[in-house]
């Protein structure tokens, strides 16, 4: 109360001469809002006037603020499958979180359990919009649920387009891309014909309330169901959707040319019984700018590459990080009754954040989050004894770039 | 002509005296003088350092006509401060570990020099960093007054900058809406 007072006083006497002089310079307040930690304060700064609204909207300013302070990681979806056959999601909160953080989350919505669907799986994450799809009068009905909007409650897209029984689908997800402020809903599926050995992929774009071919291309891939790998690893990021579908090579798909391009990994599959397969497990993420993150899990040793281009060959990636998890395992003392010659064949990677900053992986019934950057391992879900298995893991983020609106100048 | 080489020798001997001295003497707007560490200087601020380098330093003081007396008090204060401290053992870790962010958190007696200053004070003193180039300490002071940000409702901001609120009452309802998640407590 003091404080509050003297501190008005002080404003009082102060010439308001000093503070506008800083405060009117684009750059200083530029610099000031950068050093602003969390988006909420930095979205309550830009409601106290025009032109700090500006500076707080600049998109260069945005970038400079996510690379000073990455978008926190709220908690994830979980999709897991079930013995009876059907798939259901959760949310699960990231713990401990600052105050600032946690009031976010305690005032959203996060539960899917509400919405009327008999199979309920998470098909992507962005921008804290969580794409689902929902079984629903015997129908699969893709949805728009965001938690951290709970007056816009579920939002429907349309029916997908129907399944081709005569087609051998490897991949069919809803992905949604924001750029520049507008948000757009892809659907993306890829179907192999083995007689020609010919991979095709099909992009649709949600255009008002109907799904439109925006593209479809295809591409030579060779034996691909004898190299499919464990984990498919697909994403849209700046019109590329990047594929780690097979061990020959990542294919990237520029939905602007229409075109395909590759991309070699950087380790060397062998062949085991005819299937060829990577030791370990891998799973590629988005760079911010251009590139591709790959983590690679290999007798509890985890190796972060990374690849600056789109074009290029096995010399351009670099190993950037490389973590044992074997004493950060005992730590946590997760074991299991089996030899330790076991490990590899029981480390999984669910999930991937963009630069490969965090990676979810799963030993025995353990949901474990990696933070990368500092090289801590959580135990963050136990499986034992849900029936269930793990499907596959969305990281949910605390929403990023705001959206400000566009007013009228 | 001896008069004028006995000149230029005590020129050339003042010089040599001046390079050999380990402060530099600084001019405030209001001509008020200070005695700065010429290391710490040319280490914190890239104007004083090639004002140093350039031989542009003032031996009766350097004029900063854009620096009141109060603001260079407290450069000077920071500087020499800056010059006794040694880093933290946290700010030498931070350095060597995978850190990314553009700038580093400031230390505790940074903390508490900035702490110590008027509202009007730590404006000026961004104004003087900025205006001397000095990195750290426009880090420091422009921490500060992201702190003073921290927490508060736009209105509180307003009132705490003395700005004007220059939105109509449905922009802001609009702004409120469509980042809902941001304006969580009230």
């Amino acid at each position: 109360m003091e404080e509050a007072k003297r501190e008005r006083s002080t404003l009082a006497a102060a010439s308001a001469a000093a503070i506008s002089l800083v405060l009117g310079d684009c750059d200083l307040l530029g610099e000031i809002f950068l050093r602003i930690v969390f988006p909420t304060d930095l979205v309550r700064a830009a409601a106290v006037c025009r032109r700090w609204l500006r500076a707080a909207s600049d998109p260069a300013f945005l970038r400079r603020f996510r690379d000073a302070h990455p978008p926190r990681l709220l908690g994830f979806y979980l999709t897991a499958f079930s013995t009876n056959q059907s798939f259901s999601a959760e949310f699960v909160p990231m713990t401990p979180q600052p105050p600032e953080v946690d009031a976010v989350v305690r005032r959203g919505r996060f539960g899917l359990d509400s919405y009327v669907s008999r199979s309920t799986r998470v098909m992507d994450c962005r921008n804290s919009r969580v794409v689902v799809n929902l079984f629903r009068d015997g129908y699969f009905t893709p949805a728009v649920h965001s938690p951290l909007h709970p007056a816009r409650g579920l939002v429907t897209l349309p029916r997908l387009p129907v399944i081709d029984d005569q087609k051998l689908y490897i991949f069919r997800e809803v992905f949604c891309q924001e750029c520049d402020n507008v948000l757009s809903y892809f659907w993306f599926e890829l179907h192999y014909n083995q007689k020609d050995e010919k991979a095709t992929a099909d992009v649709y774009k949600l255009h008002g309330d109907a799904w439109s071919m925006q593209i479809s291309a295809s591409t030579k891939t060779l034996r691909l169901l004898t190299s499919v790998l464990n984990t498919l690893s697909v994403f849209l990021v700046n019109d590329k959707i990047y594929m780690g579908i097979t061990v020959h090579n990542i294919l990237v798909l520029d939905l602007t040319s229409s075109t395909f391009s590759t991309i070699n990994y950087p380790m060397k599959y062998s062949n085991r019984v005819g299937k060829l397969m990577f030791d370990g497990e891998i799973m590629l993420s988005r760079a911010n700018g251009s590139g591709v993150y790959l983590v690679h899990v290999k007798e509890l040793q985890l190796f972060v590459w990374f690849h600056s281009g789109c074009h290029g060959s096995m010399g351009d990636w670099s190993l950037v990080n490389t973590i044992g998890l074997r004493d950060l395992c005992a730590n946590l003392k997760i074991s299991n009754s089996t030899t330790e010659d076991d490990y590899d064949r029981d480390v999984y990677i669910h999930a991937v954040g963009d630069n490969a900053e965090f990676v979810f992986l799963q030993m025995y019934q353990c949901v474990l989050y990696l933070d990368v950057r500092r090289s801590a391992l959580q135990n963050v879900c136990n499986m034992t004894g849900k029936k269930a298995h793990v499907t596959s893991i969305h990281p949910y983020l605390m929403t990023w770039p705001p959206i400000f609106p566009v007013l009228k100048e | 002509m001896e008069v004028d080489k006995g000149k230029g020798e005590a020129e050339e001997t003042r010089k040599v005296a001046e390079a050999d001295r380990d402060t530099v003497t600084l001019k405030s707007s209001d001509g008020k003088l200070f005695e700065v560490s010429k290391e710490a200087a040319a280490r914190l601020s890239t104007v004083l350092a090639g004002m140093i380098a350039g031989g542009s330093i003032d031996d009766n003081g350097t004029d900063l006509k854009q620096i009141g007396s109060e603001a260079l008090e407290n450069v000077v204060d920071y500087c020499n401060k800056h010059a006794n401290s040694i880093p933290s053992a946290a700010l030498i870790s931070s350095s060597i570990s995978f850190n990314t962010a553009p700038f580093k958190e400031p230390e505790e007696w940074e903390r508490k020099f900035v702490d110590r200053l008027s509202h009007d004070a730590l404006f000026d003193l961004v104004e003087a960093a900025n205006f001397l180039g000095m990195e750290r300490l426009l880090d420091v002071t422009c921490h500060k007054i992201s702190e003073m940000m921290k927490g508060k409702s736009p209105d509180q901001i307003r009132e705490v900058f003395n700005i004007k609120n220059d939105y109509t009452k449905e922009e802001l309802e609009e702004i409120r809406q469509e980042l809902a998640w941001a304006f969580y407590d009230d």
